[in-house]
């Protein structure tokens, strides 16, 4: 089957998406910056006598991911756009699912550098729910910014067409985030991996069948 | 039992405001392409 | 143009379908006792429904056929599909706040199936303003298809959360596992209901395509903007 080949030009993608990113450090630090805006914003906005941090860590960690994410997928396809280098990469004689699995896995590594999550009990289904609403994310997300950047309003259109896909996957890791930061029983949040994981199969195989259809000249 | 016609009357108005006035468009849509 | 007089027509006999339902529904069907006359409201709000639903599904099918066979036909049923089934969302959206409001207090609750709902009709939104904004037509096909196919594979899940959260929002009485609970009296009122609503769609579809090809027409001209 071609898969070995597939992962090694994806894995060729990704690293190139990387590396540029890493060496213009201009998405980092904005996300940083974000961040802390964010963390100062919610704790200065909340009354501490009212709501402790337990009820808020879920919403300010998956606020931040979910701009954090956008940010990436802009960037990606619009740094490809700007150097022309997509027309370079469909030259090339790599499968255009490549081209996708590698963005793919680029902004995953991209979106998990920007955590800073001090709940280390929880940590493994926490970082599992992350995960999981990356790859959700992200499959979908890589596979329309691929669409928007060549159309007009591109900056405004990526996150309108992305909202509804983001909002299934994204209240069930707010609300199983929430569940777990409680301290309920695991069984509980079960469920909810469950849907986050089925959801992803389904969009990232969808995504890999349809992103030639996105690039096809 | 609870003494809410006015929603009912309300939702019903508006649902056939909604209709018709889309067979209305589709309508007068069409008529501006038949004759540019 | 006769595709757009048989779609005319069919709108038409639907309309007037409509206004006997609306007759049926409101002096001749009997009112629920727990919730007073505003229930009535469900007649038109659930085959809205369906039908708001069923138009996604279909114009995520279309789609599929389309990438693979390139048909044009396929591309100008999805954009039909899609802005009836924008208009039938909106017709949901509506009522079911209009219809919430008496019977639970409250206009709107981020509860699961409204929101969903909601996010149905931001698909809706999200297709249509895609379509407009690539000029090419064979692009704007590939595009639209590509989200088509992605906004069908998501009403499966948003379906699903009805039985997940904890909601507000009644439970399904007609679409459930086992015999409607309706008494007939409604039951009957609210299938014609369905049937109105699905004469509908096929009516303001069969226009809306009629619609597109005449659009296509005058683009070849170079007359003018969009299909």
């Amino acid at each position: 089957m071609r898969s070995p080949k597939l992962l090694r030009h994806a894995w060729a993608v990704a690293s190139k998406d990387l590396l540029v990113e890493f060496r213009s450090r201009t998405a980092i630090l904005s996300a940083a910056v974000f961040v802390v805006l964010v963390l100062v914003v919610f704790n200065f906005g909340r009354d501490p006598t009212a709501v402790s941090n337990v009820d808020l860590a879920p919403s300010i960690l998956w606020v931040t991911f979910t701009f954090a994410a956008i940010l990436a997928l802009n960037r990606a396809f619009q740094l490809e756009l700007e150097n022309q280098s997509l027309d370079g990469l469909l030259l090339a004689p790599i499968e255009r699912s490549s081209i996708y699995l590698g963005k793919l896995i680029a902004n995953l590594v991209f979106v998990a550098l920007f955590f800073n999550v001090p709940v280390l009990p929880y940590l493994v289904p926490l970082m599992a729910l992350i995960a999981l609403a990356t790859v959700g994310f992200v499959a979908v997300g890589t596979l329309f910014s691929a669409m928007t950047v060549r159309t007009r309003f591109a900056e405004l259109l990526l996150p309108v067409l992305l909202l509804p896909f983001m909002i299934p996957p994204l209240s069930w890791a707010v609300l199983a985030t929430g569940r777990l930061l409680a301290g309920r029983p695991l069984s509980e949040i079960v469920g909810w991996l469950n849907m986050l994981a089925v959801y992803d199969i389904v969009f990232v195989t969808l995504a890999i069948f349809l992103f030639p259809a996105t690039v096809n000249e | 039992m609870p003494e809410n016609g006015n929603y009912m009357i309300a939702a019903y108005i508006l649902v056939g405001v909604i209709l018709a006035g889309y067979a209305l468009s589709l309508y007068l849509r069409a008529r501006r392409s038949l004759r540019p | 143009m006769r595709m757009l007089r048989v779609g005319r027509w069919i709108t038409a006999i639907g309309l007037v379908l409509l206004a006997s339902v609306y007759v049926r529904a409101l002096s001749f069907t009997p009112i629920e006792q727990s919730q007073g006359l505003a229930q009535k409201i469900f007649y038109l709000h659930v085959p809205a429904a369906i039908w708001a639903e069923m138009a996604m599904i279909l114009v995520g099918l279309s789609s599929i056929f389309y990438l693979f066979t390139k048909d044009p036909r396929l591309d100008r049923f999805a954009a039909s599909s899609a802005e009836v089934g924008t208009i039938f969302c909106a017709i949901v959206l509506t009522t079911g706040p209009i219809w919430g409001k008496p019977i639970w207090g409250t206009w709107w609750t981020w509860d699961a199936r409204l929101t969903f709902t909601l996010f149905l009709f931001l698909l809706y939104v999200g297709y249509l303003l895609l379509r407009s904004a690539v000029p090419d037509p064979a692009m704007r096909a590939r595009y639209a298809a590509v989200l088509g196919i992605c906004g069908m594979c998501e009403v499966p899940f948003i379906h699903l959360s009805v039985y997940m959260f904890p909601t507000l929002h009644p439970m399904p009485i007609v679409l459930q596992p086992g015999r409607p609970k309706l008494p007939g009296s409604m039951l009957t009122t609210w299938l014609l209901s369905l049937g109105v609503f699905t004469l509908l769609y096929l009516g303001f579809v069969v226009q809306r395509y009629a619609l597109s090809y005449l659009r296509e027409q005058l683009e070849a001209v170079g007359e003018v903007g969009h299909a």
